[in-house]
């Protein structure tokens, strides 16, 4: 009984991450109906290459044993779904088109009519991915706005190599900072973790509204002199005795405190 | 360093790679894409020893240099004249590509829109994914630091292996550490402008590979690029089909491993299906060669490589009533099996400290 209820359990957690690759199953039915075509419809080589092991790897993705191992034990359940990469479902929804329009080699105009309609299916299968909201026209070749590529430039490096620089940052951004320059340091992951334990800055900073002194006080507490945030009214931080290194339409980067170089710069 | 020494420097990682390739292949997109193999699965059977015993990144570089200049340097000798076959061809197919009117057919146009829109896409366009704070700090970090994966990256601070144990087994990261090294390239750069066009096309070259294997007649393999161009751009279905990655992180190792790796091993199983008098040694080699790139890339191809490998060597010894392919692909996963022992071992224990 006990065994059942773990695979009914785990069964569920497949079910899950298949949910969450799939999307609306739409893209999904087609490649499922492709795999049924060639495996009916074609000569062997390709049965076997493609329907079969794609049949195969999809037992085992759907097999609670598969996941307790891979997803459970080796990997991860994060990335369990990639075990569907290794379908290649591009080439076999291709492969099956191309050969239901290659049916009418000899009709041009029907065989144009069945792409046309196989691109339809597609469209309404599908999303067009550049219409994701993360996608941005590039600004520069770094691939990041030329707003934060400014703030950052703007923090003087330390020349004492045994002395780090601090900086607090917006969660949007933390991730962004080291990718950019590795001499800065942030108190905490873009996750708000350092060294396993999460950081009350960084909730804060998720606020709609954030508390500045609670900000400031926080940056303060993680020894970090620096402090990147959105652009907005500096009223309060100059309250706060912080004084703005750079601003620019999105970003200001605050120093916190009115304090000499190499008290800015912790050991 | 100047732009150009630098843009050269990374123009000659590439030559060294299709140097390798054409002692393997007598086409120049075939040379390219065995070169990208070949070249990803030793300089993993040296990364990984080197990662574990705390080689500095310059020395590995230098030592990288060594070994594959002094490959592609012999490459240039003893294949010259298999070289110069492979330039003819390709300037030859590349002649009647447009004598022939191949590319002026609808669905050979449309196809081609559709794969220069992506690579014009990949560099106008950006898209900001929260792996690279861990990825591309990586690179930087390695390089800045000169330690391989010591440096937990996005804050910093010094990790024991223990915590990185994903990332040891896996040299893609160590690679482009290389590369950096030595051109000088900002990591940013490399990874956000450079590589993203260069996979999307190396993964475009691998799906024409798969049309010319799949259908004799010129006009299909239209039909069938332009429905893969098609089915990527509108694959957005969620962030984690083959075709997000395609399109939106092309330089990090899971894609390269779903969209170049995974299509390589169908490219080889058709191969190995259709050649009945394959020499098993070459199948072998080639499988283990695939399999280890695999485990170069990303830390689930190490599992799902030799997966998909056993699946199919097992249906085709199945089909042919034969053990041998299963013992082929039993052999073939042997890195596989290794760096999954290194990745447990190291997760669990501690053992490198």
């Amino acid at each position: 009984m006990a065994m059942t209820g773990i695979a009914i359990s785990l069964f569920n957690n497949i079910l899950a991450i298949f949910k969450s690759v799939t999307g609306t199953y739409v893209m999904f039915g087609v490649f499922l109906a492709a795999v049924i075509y060639i495996l009916f419809a074609k000569g062997k080589r390709e049965t076997f290459v493609f329907s079969i092991t794609a049949i195969v790897i999809l037992v085992l993705f759907f097999n609670p044993a598969v996941f307790w191992l891979f997803g459970k034990k080796m990997l991860g359940d994060q990335t369990y779904c990639r075990m569907l990469w290794t379908i290649p479902q591009v080439v076999i929804i291709a492969y099956a088109l191309t050969d239901i329009c290659g049916r009418f080699d000899k009709q041009k105009l029907k065989q144009a009519g069945a792409v046309l309609l196989c691109i339809c299916a597609l469209m309404i299968s599908g999303h067009i991915i550049y219409t994701r909201d993360n996608f941005e026209i590039r600004e520069n070749i770094y691939g990041f706005s030329d707003d934060l590529m400014e703030a950052l430039d703007a923090i003087e490096p330390c020349d004492d190599p045994d002395r780090k620089t601090r900086i607090s940052a917006e969660p949007d951004i933390i991730g962004k900072l080291r990718q950019i320059r590795t001499d800065i340091y942030p108190k905490y992951d873009r996750l708000g973790f350092d060294r396993g334990a999460k950081k009350a800055i960084y909730d804060e900073f998720l606020m709609e509204e954030p508390d500045i002194e609670h900000l400031v006080q926080g940056a303060y507490n993680y020894h970090s002199y620096l402090l990147i945030y959105r652009y907005h009214d500096s009223s309060k931080f100059n309250e706060m005795g912080c004084k703005a290194v750079c601003e620019n339409e999105t970003y200001i980067l605050y120093c916190l405190d009115d304090v000499s170089r190499e008290y800015l710069y912790l050991p | 360093m100047p732009p150009v020494l630098s843009a050269l420097i990374f123009i000659l990682v590439i030559v060294i790679m299709l140097l390798v390739g054409t002692a393997l292949s007598e086409s120049l997109g075939k040379s390219m894409v065995a070169g990208f193999i070949v070249v990803s699965a030793l300089t993993e059977i040296l990364i990984v020893p080197a990662v574990l015993r705390d080689t500095p990144v310059s020395v590995f570089t230098t030592v990288w240099w060594v070994v594959f200049g002094t490959m592609a340097a012999l490459a240039a000798v003893y294949c010259r004249q298999r070289m110069a076959a492979c330039i003819k061809n390709a300037a030859a197919s590349f002649k009647r590509f447009f004598s022939d009117h191949k590319c002026c057919g609808v669905y050979g146009i449309l196809a081609n829109v559709l794969v220069l829109g992506q690579l014009a896409g990949s560099l106008l366009l950006t898209h900001y994914d929260d792996d690279d704070s861990a990825y591309i700090t990586m690179v930087f970090s390695n390089v800045t630091d000169d330690r391989f994966m010591r440096i937990y990256s996005q804050t910093g601070y010094e990790a024991p292996l223990t915590e990185m144990a994903e990332y040891v087994t896996t040299g893609w990261y160590d690679f482009l550490s290389v590369i950096v090294k030595s051109t000088g390239i900002h990591p940013l750069i490399l990874m956000r402008t450079l590589l993203p066009p260069l996979m999307i096309a190396m993964a475009y070259g691998i799906y024409y590979m798969l049309a010319k294997l799949l259908f004799e007649q010129e006009e299909r393999r239209s039909i069938f690029m332009m429905f893969c161009g098609i089915i990527n751009i509108l694959g957005n279905v969620s962030t984690h089909t083959s075709s997000s990655v395609l399109l939106m992180r092309m330089h990090q190792g899971k894609a390269i491993f779903a969209n170049i790796i995974i299509p390589v091993m169908f490219y080889m199983f058709l191969k190995l299906w259709d050649d009945d008098k394959n020499s098993r040694i070459s199948a072998c080699l080639t499988l283990f060669a695939v399999n280890t790139a695999a485990c170069f890339f990303t830390t689930s191809g190490i599992a799902y490589g030799a997966m998909l490998t056993v699946v199919f060597c097992a249906i085709l010894s199945f089909r042919k009533k034969s053990i041998e392919p299963f013992i082929v692909s039993s052999i073939s996963v042997l890195p596989n099996v290794a760096l999954s022992l290194v990745y447990v071992l190291e997760r669990t224990r501690g053992i490198w400290q």
